[in-house]
């Protein structure tokens, strides 16, 4: 289940300028990856990207999971495959309740495995249970009205049900308070295991303490510029993203 | 087509069918003031259709025994209440909510009418459960007379299954008392190829109604509302929900007026057209001169799911009085991408997703109707008209 992106160009339809300029990228089965970058770099470009966004138009280079063509599949499709997409800012969605739309996220993912209502409603208690949500954040409309935190454990509870086998987090821990991060942290730790990939965007080290990453790269313009262990986040909150830039230029 | 022989059937029905002298009388007029109109429009097809129930004495309410009883909840055959209440019935059939003078179609329907139920709310009485009214076997040209007298409340469903045919009419008209309150709420999931319908409300003081309205019908259809706030402080809400499909066309007028002062009216539109169908959404509210401190509001709103699909929101303010308050707000849009993208990440086909997105356009307003059990039914039926 390696996901691997080569040489990835993508620009915005609309005006056709580019935002991922060469990204490579390769995510084993069962490790989790942090990105880290500069405001407006492409990080939740290349993210959308992966996941068929269609504002984005890919000019060049492939992404592959698990062996299979991402690029030539639809956006349901790629969730099929397994791919999953914790958004920065997920959508409203007034009229759909939330627990439906899980239901029916649910079975479209495993058509072949349809999962009874009780069983589900137990799923989705202990899941609610253990990211510590209200219980009636279930019946409610889909992130309507939803408070910051809300939506993001909102997104994790949806993680949590589907079990996707890789998990592009992007910016899960922002707006998150100190109780409600060790909690999103909490939940992805509990997916951990080699069936299991991440790639958790993030613009802070704290995610990376609770949720140790194996790998961490840092991505300035479009491009990764330089990948290491969990210590290069750390190291990042010393320098910051000055020296990446300027690396940069000259290379 | 014969006037004369015409105007001879409808005598001939009203009497074999023992209506008070008083309705022949009126049917035989609205007949000689509709019949040089028939050409102008499309009254020729529906006096054609109509007129065969006329000839077969479609509805016959045999002769009754009259035990005029007012204090309970009357529920009767349209040609049985005429003999039993027939001047409660001169004095409201058609005169005040859904008056037959007012243009060519209703002179007609009534000229032509055949059948219909008579439903009575005695003043005080507060019914507990939802007054159910539908009638499996409704002729093509029907009329629902409701009375709910002062003070009393009742929920009303009105359930329209009108067979496949052509050209149907069903006229429904509630008469509020003073203090009155109703919900009704009406279902529409009529075959009937050309339709029209019509409700109309007249309001005494203090009334609250509160309609919902919902056109899951399949064919094509002139849906007409009309309200009149009359008495002082009556209030009116009508929430609509409208679903098109294919090539049918919906053509929806809702009008509130406010006569009375510190009058309230809301109007509601909600359509969803697919395919190549089309909805036009017409709403007005007029407040009256003499209606101080009245209020009137509508909000309409169109979700066209394809590039064939469309349609209008037409919202208009009339307002002869300064000390009012009054706003509109009209919108046609199609499916949010953003939305649609969420879900499609998730696993949901693009399909299934338009359905989810196009059922929580439409199931708010549904979430709306305060009685438990319709409101779930209400749902089923929306579900069942989108698939
Ligand atoms: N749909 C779009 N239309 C126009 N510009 C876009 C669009 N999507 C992204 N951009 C632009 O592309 C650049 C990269 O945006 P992106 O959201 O990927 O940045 P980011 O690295 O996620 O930033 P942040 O850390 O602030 O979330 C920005 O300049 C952004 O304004
Ligand atoms: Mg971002």
């Amino acid at each position: 289940m390696t996901l691997e992106i080569r040489n990835l160009h993508a620009v915005i339809k609309a005006t056709d300028q580019e935002i991922l300029s060469g990204i490579d990228l390769t995510i084993p089965n069962g490790e989790i990856h942090a990105i880290m970058g500069p405001n407006g770099t492409g990080k939740s470009t290349l993210a959308q990207t992966i996941m068929g966004y269609p504002a984005y138009q890919i000019t060049a280079g492939t992404i592959r999971f698990d062996g299979q063509d991402v690029l030539q599949r639809s956006v349901d499709q790629r969730a099929k495959l397994g791919l999953f997409l914790g958004m920065q800012y997920p959508a409203e969605i007034s009229g759909v309740n939330n627990a439906d739309f899980l239901r029916a996220a649910m079975h479209a993912t495993t058509p072949d495995n349809p999962i009874s209502v009780l069983e589900f409603m137990q799923q989705l208690e202990n899941n609610m249970n253990y990211l510590e949500m209200d219980d009636e954040i279930a019946e409610r409309y889909l992130n309507v009205g939803f408070s910051g935190g809300e939506k993001k454990r909102n997104e994790i509870l949806q993680m949590m049900m589907l079990q996707p086998k890789l998990a592009i987090l992007d910016e899960i821990d922002s707006g998150l308070d100190i109780d409600a991060l060790k909690v999103v942290a909490k939940g992805i730790n509990h997916l951990r295991s080699e069936k299991f990939s991440s790639l958790l965007i993030t613009h802070y080290e704290r995610l990376l303490e609770y949720v140790v990453p194996d790998v961490v790269h840092i991505m300035v313009a479009g491009k990764i510029v330089k990948s290491g262990g969990p210590q290069l986040a750390q190291q990042l909150e010393q320098t910051g993203y000055h020296k990446f830039e300027v690396t940069r230029e000259f290379s | 087509m014969d006037m004369e022989q015409i105007a001879k059937q409808i005598i001939t029905f009203s009497r074999d069918n023992n209506e008070p002298t008083w309705l022949t009388t009126k049917k035989s007029l609205a007949w000689s003031q509709v019949k040089n109109k028939l050409n102008e429009n499309e009254l020729t097809m529906l006096t054609k259709t109509w007129i065969e129930s006329v000839k077969l004495k479609a509805n016959v309410a045999k002769q009754v025994q009259p035990k005029f009883d007012l204090s309970k909840i009357v529920k009767l055959d349209l040609g049985v209440a005429l003999q039993i209440y027939p001047e409660l019935l001169q004095e409201n059939l058609m005169e005040k909510a859904l008056a037959w003078q007012a243009d060519s179609l209703s002179a007609l329907h009534l000229a032509l009418l055949t059948s219909g139920q008579f439903v009575y709310v005695p003043s005080g009485f507060r019914a507990v459960r939802p007054l159910m009214i539908n009638d499996k076997n409704a002729a093509n040209n029907y009329h629902i007379l409701i009375i709910v007298g002062a003070g009393a409340q009742v929920d009303l469903v009105e359930q329209i299954n009108v067979a496949a045919q052509t050209g149907a009419y069903l006229g429904t008209e509630i008469l509020l008392g003073s203090g009155a309150q109703v919900n009704y709420y009406q279902v529409d999931q009529s075959k009937s190829i050309q339709h029209y319908q019509a409700v109309h409300a007249y309001q005494a003081q203090n009334s609250n109604l509160k309609m919902y309205l919902t056109l899951f019908n399949r064919g094509n259809q002139n849906y007409d509302v009309n309200i009149d706030l009359d008495g002082d402080h009556s209030q009116a809400t009508v929430k609509m929900v409208a679903i098109a499909d294919q090539e049918q066309a919906q053509k929806v007028t809702t009008r509130i007026n406010n006569y009375g002062q510190k009058t309230n009216g809301v109007i509601e539109q909600n359509g969803v057209a697919k395919d190549k169908s089309k909805i036009d959404f017409h709403a007005v509210g007029k407040i009256f001169h003499g209606a101080h401190g009245a209020q009137s509001n509508q909000h309409s709103r169109l979700l066209t799911l394809s590039k064939q699909s469309h349609g209008q929101v037409d919202p208009v303010l009339l307002i002869e009085e300064n000390d009012v308050e009054a706003g509109h707000a009209a919108s046609i849009g199609k499916i949010d991408e953003d939305q649609l993208y969420y879900l499609q990440t998730r696993g949901i086909d693009r399909k299934q997703a338009y359905y989810l997105l196009t059922k929580g356009f439409l199931l708010p307003v549904l979430n709306e109707i305060p009685n438990e059990t319709l409101k779930n039914k209400a749902v089923a039926q929306l579900q069942q008209r989108l698939q």
